[in-house]
Parts: structure tokens; C-alpha cells; sequence
């Protein structure tokens, strides 16, 4: 195998977890940029979309840095809970 | 010598990290993205090789104007009529009229006299569908994806090298094996990084917006797709009243109204929505004169005189700023000839890229069932669509004119060739079986260019005679990459032997 998934750190999980996790998080991060960003609605959002596809990566890199994927799967719900909470507030 | 370089930014742990994200992405990413970048090579000159495909369109309009280009037309009420004017077509335009029953015809047409002919190529298009995996369902969101991870093996690439960016381009071993690979994959990323990432996240872009698009329109436009499509320069005039076998508009007349409203206007596409229709509206899309030619489209209503919307970077919002630039960037129709000619470059170098990086990863697992499906998919990915584009660019000059459905042949014909290369890939070594691919590539590159310029009418005197150097200049360059083909594959058939 390649890469984190031959280590024995389980780096399965966190592979996992920023695969399925980073999208919508990017997303929601976006959203809450542009409804939350001071200086304009419309400059509020143009950072909140290009700065989506330029954060992705950043995103993935970010939930892999964790130490397993069960704290990957924890730090994503609990980032992913506050990002809903401020796209619907 | 380690002991004189400097220690790296980042931790050891994450350092690892980087580079295991770098290698996994890379190399899992690699065969989709190099159908992408295999076609990318030839859309940026897509208008002259359309143009070298059809013998009516290399030769060119008869005349200026576009008074004809809608004879024939509008007998029956249409859904909608659509004229591309490349500007390598030499004044023809590519008419689409779309039947209310959902079927469309495309036919070439010359607007000076309204002589035309069926489109008789799928060269073009069969490039578009391929980069943009058109072909498959929802192929632009695989795409998109594949921009993605193109973004995020390009970050952790240059995380991997942060110590010594500026050395690397200075070094370029040629032994061992794995240090030359190594050394051309690391001066080729840095080179290579600032114009990859821009199309990569600007593709994504492209691709995955309208997606992204609706995400926004729940939460950050309360459900207004109004005021989205507005933000993001999507808010065009609709038209949505039945159409009509009304008098259809003088084509001249639209673009003289568009170039009104933004002088110097240069059209590339023109689209008659629902013409005939109380709502009728007229698109008139072009570039604007500058320094960076940037998109601008005019929504015209065919019933009176009205502007119904003016869209250039004057009137845009940030976001559809954001939005042209990222289609001008991607496509790299924003400058001239050199632009297009460097986006080719940049296509060439980056496939070049990833089959080193491929190579170097290959090194380091060579025995394997997934390897060696990577090593194969990556042959297949690369000099196979190669071959078995450098077939369809033959059929394109050697199938018969007058053949039935002769664009959907020169379709089949390219997937026949490509599917061929897998057996050819899966068999043999992936040296031996890159050799033989370029072997077949060049043969058939050089016997297209060969008869397009013994055989295909209007000849190279005449062409050249009437200004349509490029359809000559074409061949030349066709012959070109014919020889350097056939040399690469001499040299890696000398290695296989060594």
C-alpha cells in the first residue's frame, strides 16, 4: 500500500474521515464566510467562493494531521456542528 | 552533504504526512488526470485543429458578413439557434439549431453566400467530452474532483520541497534511474506549480459551481435563486414563450446592437432563444479588446430594441469577476496566440509531470498487483489516448465525406484504438508498451498530416494563397510531434533493449 496506510497508526480512519468529512466542511465554512463575513455582502461572498476551492486542500491536510482517525471523526463532527449551527443562526 | 543543508520547515511527522498525501493523491489521481491533461494539450489550438478537420472549413468564407447564415432556417418553429464564429474558422460560423423535440443539427455555414455542409468532425468535440468526462454521467463533478486533488498534490508537493525549491531547479542527475526520474518530476512541479494551480482550482471551478452554487443558494440566498444567479453572473435573460416561425433577425444587426453597448466586442457565439417567441432574446457572447480579453455577453430582446442585460467586468459583481476570470484563466483564451501556445507548454510539461512522478512511486513499488494496475492504467491514460487520438485526427482526413454519420464514426474509431491500447498496456512492459503506442501514434500523425496535405482539398498553394496559413502551419506541426513521437519511442525501445 501507499502513503499513511502502510504506517500503524490506523491512518485508514483519518483517510476516511478527511475524504467524506472535508467536502461538506468546506462547504459550511463557506457559507458561514459569506453570511458572516463583515465588509459586504457581496465581497463576503466572493471570498466564501473562491476561497472554498482554494481551502480544500488545506481541509484534507488539516483532518489528517490528527492522530487517529477517531479524533479526526470527533474534531470534524464538533467543527461540523459549530459551522450548522452559524449557517442557520 | 547532509550536513550542509539547512533542516526542513516542517516537523518530521508532518513532513511524512505531506508526503504520504502527496504520493497517495498523485498516484491514484494520476490515469484521470492525465486524460485530462492528454487532451489539454491540443484545446488550446482546438479552433485551428477544428478548422484543419473539415476541407469547407480550412478553406474559409467566401466573403465577409453574416447575412446567409441563417437561410434554411426557421421554417418550423425552433427551441433555439446557436452560431459559434471561431475566428480559425475564417468568418464561417458553426450553426446549431435546436428542434423543439430536443434533436439538433449542426451544419457549417458560410455566412456570405449561405453555402454549408453537415459538421463532419468530432475531433473537437471528442476532446471536450474526453477533459471534461462528458461522456460518463455527471462526468464534470469527476472531473472537478480530480482539479481538486490536482490542488492538493500540488500544495503538499511544494510542502515536500519547501527547503530546497530554488536548489531543485538547478539539479538534474541523470544516474541512477530513480534520481533522474526524481530530479525531472521535482524541477518540472516547481516550474510548473503556479500555472497548474491556477487551472486545477479554476477547473474545479468550472465544474463543480453549479453544485456548489446550490449549497449557497439554500443557506446564504434564503432560497433566491434570483439573487444567487445575479451574484454569480448566471442572471441571464430567459426566454420561455413558445416559438414562432417569424422572420428570424439579421445576424449582423444583433452584433452591431452588442458592440452599441460594448465597443470593440469581439462575438464568438451568438444563441436566438425560443426566436419568434413574445420573449425572444438574442445572446451575443464575445472577448473585450485589452491587454487580458476578457468574457463579455450582451442579452438583446428580439421583439424591440431593448438591452435587456449588458454582462462585462464593467457591470460584474466580485464573484462573477471571480467566474471570468476562472473560465478566461482555465481556457487560456484571455491573450493571443503565445497564451494559447504556453497553455500547450504548460499541458505538455505537466503530462510529463505526472508520468515521472508515476515513474519514481513505480521504482519504489515495483512488484504488486496494484502497482502494476496504476503502471498500466497510466500507459493507457497517456500514450494510449495519445494513439488513439493521433487515429481520430486520420480519420478525420481519410474517412469519406460523404460518409453517414461520419462524426460519430471518428468517435467510435477513437474509443476502438483507445481500448485496443489496454491489451497492449496489460501485456507488455511498460516501457515496450509506451514504444509501440508512440510508434503507432506517429505513423498515423504523419499519414494525417501527409494527406491533408497531398490530398484534402483546398491544397497547401491555395490555402497559403488565400491567407489560411495556419491550416498549412498545422500540418507542419502535426509532422512535428510525429517525429518527436517516433523519437521517444526509439529511445525507450533503445532502453528496453539495453
Amino acid at each position: 500500500m501507499i502513503g499513511p496506510w502502510k504506517r500503524r497508526d490506523h491512518g485508514r480512519g483519518r483517510t476516511l474521515v478527511a475524504v467524506v468529512a472535508s467536502v461538506p466542511l468546506t462547504v459550511a465554512g463557506s457559507i458561514v464566510v459569506a453570511r458572516w463575513l463583515p465588509g459586504g455582502a457581496e465581497l463576503a461572498f466572493a471570498v466564501a467562493w473562491l476561497g472554498a476551492f482554494l481551502a480544500w486542500p488545506w481541509v484534507v491536510l488539516g483532518l489528517l494531521a490528527l492522530r487517529d482517525g477517531r479524533q479526526a471523526a470527533w474534531v470534524a463532527a464538533g467543527v461540523g456542528f459549530v459551522l450548522g449551527v452559524l449557517c442557520v443562526a | 552533504m547532509n550536513a550542509t543543508r539547512k533542516p526542513h520547515p516542517l516537523s518530521r511527522d508532518t513532513l511524512a504526512l505531506v508526503w504520504d498525501v502527496h504520493t497517495a493523491a498523485g498516484v491514484l489521481a494520476a490515469p484521470l488526470l492525465l486524460v485530462i491533461l492528454v487532451t489539454a494539450t491540443a484545446l488550446p489550438v482546438h479552433g485551428t485543429l477544428m478548422a484543419w478537420a473539415d476541407p469547407f472549413v480550412r478553406a474559409g468564407a467566401a466573403g465577409p458578413g453574416h447575412a446567409h447564415v441563417l437561410d434554411g432556417v426557421g421554417a418550423v418553429p425552433v427551441d433555439g439557434i446557436e452560431l459559434h464564429l471561431p475566428g480559425e474558422a475564417g468568418g464561417l460560423a458553426e450553426r446549431t439549431v435546436e428542434a423543439t423535440d430536443g434533436t439538433e443539427v449542426v451544419r457549417w455555414v458560410d455566412g456570405s453566400t449561405g453555402a454549408s455542409v453537415p459538421e463532419r468532425s468530432h475531433i473537437v468535440r471528442d476532446l471536450y467530452y474526453l477533459h471534461f468526462f462528458y461522456h460518463l454521467p455527471k462526468g464534470a463533478w469527476l472531473a472537478g474532483g480530480v482539479g481538486l486533488v490536482l490542488s492538493l498534490s500540488l500544495l503538499t508537493g511544494v510542502g515536500v520541497h519547501l527547503r530546497d525549491l530554488l536548489p531543485q531547479l538547478g539539479r538534474l542527475r541523470r544516474r541512477p534511474e530513480r534520481a533522474r526520474r526524481a530530479d525531472l518530476h521535482t524541477l518540472l512541479g516547481t516550474v510548473l506549480s503556479l500555472p497548474l494551480a491556477v487551472v486545477s482550482v479554476t477547473g474545479a471551478m468550472l465544474c463543480l459551481g453549479t453544485v456548489f452554487a446550490g449549497a449557497h443558494v439554500v443557506t446564504t440566498f434564503a432560497g433566491d435563486r434570483g439573487a444567487a444567479a445575479h451574484e454569480l453572473g448566471y442572471d441571464w435573460a430567459i426566454a420561455e414563450g413558445a416559438p414562432t416561425t417569424a422572420p428570424l433577425p439579421d445576424v449582423d444587426t444583433l452584433i452591431a446592437r452588442a458592440r452599441a453597448e460594448l465597443p470593440g466586442l469581439d462575438p464568438h457565439w451568438i444563441k436566438l432563444s425560443h426566436p419568434g417567441a413574445d420573449d425572444a432574446v438574442a445572446y451575443v457572447y464575445g472577448h473585450l479588446p485589452g491587454l487580458a480579453r476578457l468574457g463579455a455577453q450582451v442579452d438583446l430582446s428580439l421583439t424591440d430594441d431593448r438591452v435587456l442585460r449588458v454582462a462585462a467586468p464593467r457591470t460584474a459583481t466580485p464573484t462573477a469577476t471571480i467566474n471570468r476570470w476562472g473560465v478566461a484563466l482555465h481556457f487560456g483564451d484571455w491573450g493571443g496566440l503565445a497564451v494559447r501556445l504556453a497553455y500547450v507548454l504548460v499541458a505538455v510539461g505537466s503530462v510529463a509531470l505526472t508520468l515521472y512522478g508515476v515513474a519514481v512511486w513505480r521504482l519504489r513499488h515495483p512488484t504488486g498487483a496494484f502497482a502494476r494496475g496504476v503502471e498500466v492504467a497510466t500507459v493507457v491514460a497517456s500514450a494510449g489516448l495519445f494513439a488513439a487520438l493521433s487515429a481520430a485526427l486520420l480519420s478525420a482526413q481519410a474517412l469519406p465525406l460523404d460518409l453517414p454519420g461520419r462524426g460519430p464514426w471518428q468517435t467510435g474509431l477513437l474509443f476502438a484504438v483507445w481500448g485496443l491500447t489496454v491489451p497492449v498496456a496489460a501485456r507488455w512492459p511498460a516501457r515496450r508498451a509506451t514504444a509501440a503506442l508512440l510508434t503507432a501514434a506517429a505513423a498515423w500523425l504523419a499519414v494525417a498530416a501527409a494527406w491533408s496535405l497531398l490530398a484534402t482539398a483546398p491544397g497547401p498553394a491555395a490555402l497559403l494563397a488565400s491567407g489560411r496559413v495556419a491550416m498549412v502551419v498545422t500540418d507542419g506541426v502535426l509532422l512535428a510531434v510525429a517525429a518527436a513521437a517516433a523519437l521517444g519511442a526509439r529511445q525507450l525501445g533503445q532502453e528496453v533493449t539495453r
